[in-house]
């Protein structure tokens, strides 16, 4: 599990425990330790993938910390040294 | 603020107890989910499916503690 990976799961991981709390603010809007909570993992979250961008380019389509066109110097999926 | 047992601010929902004060006999509930203070950290969350340990109900196959 190199870093890149392991920073990918942090991430999921990260934005997966964001859902679950919007979920729960859904039923429960008035819940303020909900609402701390998820704005704490919303912070960690952009930290992480600023993190990541820098490191390893963008982390999807709408990364506003790289350029847009970075996508065309990274391997494609089927050229061997891309995993 | 917020009240800090059941993390509920004063407002719209306040009386979001787990069953209705006049619940309906011959009705099935099923309790309205409670904030709770210790939530799953990230990583265990995302295996488990849920962060919130309340609803991490693993299928255990008759034994008495997750594998």
């Amino acid at each position: 599990m190199n870093e890149e990976q392991a920073l990918r799961r942090r991430i999921g991981a990260v934005k997966f425990a964001c859902w679950e709390l919007h979920l729960f603010l859904d039923t429960h809007p008035n819940n303020c330790d909900a609402a701390r909570k998820l704005e704490e993992y919303k912070r960690e979250l952009s930290a992480l993938t600023k993190e990541f961008e820098d490191k390893f380019g963008p982390i999807g389509e709408t990364s506003a910390n790289t350029s847009r066109w970075a996508w065309i110097s990274d391997p494609w999926p089927w050229e061997k040294e891309a995993n | 603020m917020a009240d800090e047992k059941t993390g509920q601010s004063c407002g719209l929902y306040n009386d979001l107890t787990p069953l209705p004060e006049d619940p309906v006999p011959a009705m099935a509930y099923v309790p309205y989910q409670q904030w709770q203070k210790d939530l799953h950290t990230a990583e265990r969350a995302l295996d488990a499916g849920t962060l919130f340990p309340v609803l991490d109900k693993p299928f255990l196959g008759g034994r008495r503690e997750p594998r």
